[in-house]
């Protein structure tokens, strides 16, 4: 058995499809690439792989993480080299390692570019607090969202935003490109983090 | 055009195209380039669940000189979003509006979707009737099983197809490449080719009783009196892959075309006659596509495509190969249609997942299931469900059909009391093997006579006969065990004038799509007032063409092709539903229908 973890991208054509559609692309990459990839138990067996945090349908991903299960031992390069061949336009494996954890259990945070200026940034970072109505469990609920913003900068012509991503807590690039922009701009996803033995935080 | 604005649609994966194997880029390659746009008129999700288009795709697209693309019928947010823009209808391969190309292809697989063309036309910025295109517009054909009575879409279509698609396509293609001239000049090139008609070289006349009198070229143009079929006698191409879409379709899975044509003879089905003789493809062969397309394509279920998969001759031997190349790749095998008789083979094919077995016996009594030929005895139906029972399936599906000529109301009771044995079967288990309580579904659905089958004479059942077999069949269903559902009959009606219709009908359907008829074969989109209001307004009555029986002698709209099977074998299978006498497979006794192909 060996778990890889394939770090890709993901856009062109395959930004207009969303995760589940994604999944189902990519599990049939893998088996084009045939690569001996392992199969769940039961009556109807699937190709393990998770995603470290599904994308929405129309955004961007420029690092992304995904773990997969292989049955046998074989080369990283070739691993990557065997996706990339059988891969459809948008989607590029840049690299594969093994993976030492859970991606999708590790993964915390996310970095984002809004491809805008705006100048309401230092007023967002003042703010000590900035309840927004959230859609929850429970149904709609006035939340703080000033926590989940990790940092916004502005970097020429792009807005940069790291943000709270994973299943413990997760903001919604979304929510924070509203608050800082009256329209709507695209969104690219830029890399995901987990958090290592110090607390910093390091890319997947 | 700006994609970026599709992320307002609903499913914008269905406009972008760039799925795995699709063919991108042929047209910057080449000068004398014949472009072909092979259009679908219904959503991607469904025209991208059909294996034909995938075929002449692929066929067309082998060629240097070709160039084919798909085309589907927008949603009904694209098509405002393609009006509001003010851009034309494009084909995903290039993304090039339809006016960019030398062919426009439809397949007509379903009648209801005939208003679908004419919106796919009008978004393209095309003129609806033939008469009224210039030869600035691109050549419009059609083809598929519809196209077998092209005269209801004949004023909208340049030129028809009728046949094996592989069979004639080519010859078309090649003189068209070679081709000087006008867009007339050219229809008038092509006429000698099997399989072509072109609606425009002939005249019709009508009697004072309102049918065909006379169907005849035009002087001065050399159309055949007679249009013979395209045909192929032997099935040799197929893909070496196909399309995987990217987004989820209705059936996302590697197929194989195990045979075209049946030899079974069913009364109520046009497949079963247009398509004669049964031809079936090698074991081998398939066995190598299906490897190629599985490595191709990466699907995780492969099915089996024939009208009657299990008549396979080397079923066994297919089904065995299969199942070694699909266990070493974790793939399931799914089969389309079950018959009882191939359950052996069956049980071997659900050795991991136990879904539900369907089971069409279509006529609820012996009498009825003999006078449409369907040969399916009680004792096969309940011994095959038993031994389905043995076998670990505790869901089966039952489809019906209501309204076959001759039915009666005991065919109706007929239908809940068969249900009805074959839950006793189930309890017939010991109680160890009945892990779950049995579920039997079954539905009725609303027979429409077809042309060039042997119902081709009869008269629909209306509105009124279709409901009085629904109340009748749920008012006899008593077990808990059984669900009954059926279809809508107004669609049916609808779906029968466009059927048998002759040209007139024409106006009809043009009415109806300008009053807003889209998307008629979805339930929630069709609007039954629409179609009367559309009829009424071309003059026409429905019932003429649907619920009326035909006299022996009368002359059909589609009398003028030669599909194969003779009018007078069809008129012999009539009288023998009535009697309700069987007609024996071709494997067993040619029936001599006319194609005079020496199967048995
Ligand atoms: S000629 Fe005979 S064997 Fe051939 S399709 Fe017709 S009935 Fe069947």
């Amino acid at each position: 058995m060996m778990r890889v973890r394939l770090r890709f991208s993901k856009s062109e054509t395959l930004r207009f499809i969303g995760h589940l559609d994604f999944l189902r692309v990519f599990q049939q990459t893998i088996r084009r690439a045939e690569l001996p990839a392992a199969f769940s138990q039961g009556f109807n067996p699937h190709l393990q792989i998770s995603f470290a945090l599904p994308l929405p349908l129309g955004m961007e991903s420029v690092n992304d993480y995904a773990d997969l299960t292989l049955e046998k031992e074989i080369p990283l390069n070739e691993i990557t080299e065997k996706l990339n061949a059988a891969a459809p336009n948008g989607l590029t494996i840049k690299n594969a390692y093994p993976a030492e954890n859970k991606a999708a259990s590790v993964v915390c945070a996310a970095d984002y570019s809004l491809q805008a200026a705006s100048n309401k940034l230092e007023e967002v970072l003042q703010a000590r607090e900035i309840f927004v109505a959230k859609k929850t469990k429970k149904g709609i609920r006035n939340t703080d969202i000033r926590p989940d913003i990790l940092s916004i900068e502005s970097c020429g012509d792009f807005i940069l935003i790291r943000l709270s991503a994973g299943s413990a807590r997760f903001l919604n690039p979304q929510t924070v490109s509203e608050l800082l922009l009256d329209e709507k701009k695209t969104i690219t996803r830029l890399e995901l983090f987990q958090q290592n033995e110090n607390g910093e935080l390091v890319t997947l | 055009m700006n994609s970026e604005k599709f992320l307002q649609l609903d499913k914008p994966g269905r406009y972008v195209g760039g799925e795995i194997n699709a063919v991108i880029g042929k047209e910057k390659k080449s000068e004398g380039l014949t472009r072909f746009a092979f259009c679908f008129p219904d959503v991607y999700e469904i025209g991208m669940s059909h294996l034909g288009l995938q075929i002449l795709y692929f066929f067309m697209n082998r060629r240097e000189d070709v160039f084919c693309e798909r085309v589907f019928m927008p949603w009904l947010d694209m098509a405002d979003f393609l009006r509001m823009e003010k851009e034309p209808l494009f084909a995903l391969e290039s993304g090039d509006g339809l006016c960019e190309f030398d062919f426009i292809g439809f397949t007509l697989q379903y009648e209801m979707r005939e208003t679908n063309v004419l919106a796919m036309l009008e978004l393209a910025g095309i003129p609806l009737r033939a008469a009224e295109r210039g030869d600035e517009f691109p050549v419009i054909c059609a083809g598929g099983p519809c196209a077998t009575n092209p005269e209801p879409m004949a004023e909208f279509i340049d030129f028809f197809y009728i046949g094996d698609g592989e069979a004639s396509l080519d010859e078309i293609l090649s003189r068209y490449a070679s081709h000087k001239g006008s867009k007339k000049e050219f229809l008038e090139k092509i006429t000698d080719i099997a399989g072509v008609y072109v609606p425009a070289f002939y005249d019709v006349s009508y009697g004072e009783d309102g049918t065909l009198a006379e169907f005849l070229p035009r002087a001065g143009t050399n159309a055949p009196e007679i249009v013979k079929r395209a045909f192929l006698p032997r099935l040799e191409y197929f893909p070496e892959t196909l399309i995987a879409p990217l987004i989820e379709t209705t059936h996302a899975r590697a197929v194989i075309e195990l045979a075209r044509g049946c030899m079974r003879g069913c009364r109520f089905c046009q497949a079963g006659f247009i398509y004669r003789p049964m031809r079936e493809r090698n074991a081998g062969e398939l066995l190598e596509q299906a490897e190629k397309i599985l490595a191709s394509t990466g699907y995780e279920e492969i099915s089996l495509l024939s009208l009657s998969a299990c008549d396979y001759k080397n079923f066994e031997e297919l089904v065995d190969g299969l199942l070694e190349i699909c266990t070493k790749k974790r793939v399931n095998i799914s089969l389309p249609s079950t018959r009882l008789d191939a359950l052996s083979a069956l049980a071997k094919i659900q050795t991991v997942r136990k879904s539900s077995l369907t089971v069409a016996p279509e006529a609820g009594s012996q009498r009825l299931r003999d006078s449409i030929n369907k040969n399916l005895t009680e004792e096969e139906i309940l011994d095959g469900c038993f031994r389905a029972f043995k076998a670990g399936f505790d869901k089966i599906k039952l489809y019906f059909m209501g309204g076959l000529p001759f039915e009666e109301r005991e065919d109706s009771l007929a239908i809940a009391e068969l249900c009805g044995k074959i839950v006793d079967k189930y309890y017939e288990l010991s109680h160890e093997e009945r892990k779950r309580p049995v579920s039997v579904s079954v539905s009725t659905s609303c027979f429409v006579p077809k042309p060039f089958t042997p119902f081709q004479w009869a008269a629909q059942a209306t509105h009124e006969d279709f409901a009085r077999t629904q109340r009748e069949v749920k008012a006899s269903i008593r077990k808990k065990q059984i669900a009954y559902r059926y279809h809508d009959s107004k669609t049916a009606q609808i779906e029968g004038v466009l059927a048998r219709g002759d040209r007139r009908v024409s106006a009809a359907i043009e009415n109806a799509y300008k009053s807003g008829a889209i998307f008629d074969g979805w339930t929630e989109h069709f609007d039954y007032e629409t179609w009367l209001d559309a009829f009424e307004e071309a003059g026409i009555d429905p019932a003429f063409y649907a619920n009326r029986e035909r006299s022996a002698d009368e002359k059909f709209p589609w009398d003028f092709i030669d599909i194969g099977v003779d009018k007078k074998f069809l008129r012999r299978e009539w009288e023998k539903s009535r009697e309700c006498k069987i007609t024996s497979d071709c494997r067993n006794h040619c029936a001599n229908c006319g194609v005079a192909c020496h199967v048995s």
